[in-house]
């Protein structure tokens, strides 16, 4: 199991830290709502700073009307955003700060939603981020969020 | 399936209206995530129009630092803020257009959030509506809110307001 180095980031370092990701090791999956949502990965460019990850439409994720939750649309950027982050935080715990959202198209019920998230800044405590949610090829959410590095380190290595 | 009667605009209808939406078997509560959230009706006051629901922490709604992921913060706030919007645009159904979240203070596994929802302007066709999501007892503000909101076309069967009969 690949674990984040203060100091180590690469392509292939992100690529294999981020292809873990649905593996039972990979200890921020395990419990949670990470484990509920069970996000896959498809791609990474660090150069860029963007991670794509594909989240499965549940049940259990959708709203009176039947189609998918904006809440969970935001829950899905948060985790998105929040991955991303950490690999730039490393072994440092993390905190949304700011999560702003616009809902453009209704996602059915079922399918695969794309969160494209890329980070525009990467600072010392502050980072921020801006992501897309694509459902078919067809723009249906974008969101724009900062979060904050804090001093503490997880209680668990990632 | 039955449809509720006409809606009553004052503070009776409102109380009424809620009491009808969140009883077990209206639709708002037998699919989805709503119900997994596990919400429960505190106060409304149709003068200010506001209302107030309090969620239970759970577990599966856990980030890796064991608070309650943002995400799922912002399921609550727009379930509730939408939720008011819909009694006020009734039978109108209504879509959230933007929502933007700022968070102040963790809210920790084991202590009910309660979410307060008021309607700052009230359109035609757009609402906005301010939110405040309140830890330990309604004293510590963990979370704030502003979303926008589109009201839709009439349907005769606003999922919200059906019943289910009772067999």
């Amino acid at each position: 199991m690949l674990r984040l180095q203060e100091g180590i980031s690469s392509q292939e370092n992100m690529h294999a830290w981020f292809s873990q990701m649905q593996t039972s090791d990979f200890s921020l999956a395990k419990t949670g709502i990470l484990s509920e949502m069970d996000p896959k990965f498809e791609s990474c460019n660090l150069e860029r700073k963007e991670l794509v990850l594909s989240f499965a439409v549940k049940d259990w994720e959708l709203n009176p009307e039947g189609g998918l939750h904006g809440g969970m649309i935001m829950t899905a950027f948060d985790l998105s955003f929040g991955l991303l982050c950490h690999y730039f935080s490393k072994q440092k715990a993390i905190c949304t700060v700011n999560l702003s959202t616009n809902f453009l198209k209704p996602i059915p019920p079922s399918g695969n939603v794309v969160y494209r998230i890329k980070a525009v800044s990467t600072g010392k405590t502050i980072v921020s981020m801006t992501g897309e949610a694509m459902f078919e090829d067809v723009l249906a959410a974008t969101a724009s969020a900062t979060f904050m590095i804090l001093n503490n380190q997880l209680d668990i290595k990632i | 399936m039955e449809l509720t009667k006409a809606i009553h605009l004052s503070q009776d209808g409102m109380e009424h209206w809620f009491g009808l939406v969140t009883k077990r078997n209206a639709l708002l509560n037998c699919k989805g995530v709503i119900p997994r959230m596990k919400p429960k009706f505190v106060s409304c006051n149709f003068e200010n129009k506001e209302v107030v629901y309090a969620y239970p922490t759970l577990d599966w709604e856990l980030n890796p630092l064991g608070v309650v992921n943002g995400g799922i913060i912002n399921t609550a706030l727009d379930s509730t803020l939408g939720v008011l919007c819909h009694y006020f645009v009734n039978p109108q159904v209504v879509t959230t257009v933007q929502m933007t979240c700022t968070y102040h203070k963790p809210v920790f596994v084991g202590e009910d959030f309660y979410v307060k929802a008021t309607i700052d302007f009230l359109g035609r066709s757009l609402l906005v509506v301010r939110g405040e999501v309140w830890t330990k007892n309604n004293t510590v503000l963990a979370t704030t809110a502003t979303a926008t909101f589109k009201a839709l076309r009439e349907r005769a069967t606003n999922p919200l307001v059906e019943i289910k009969t009772e067999r």
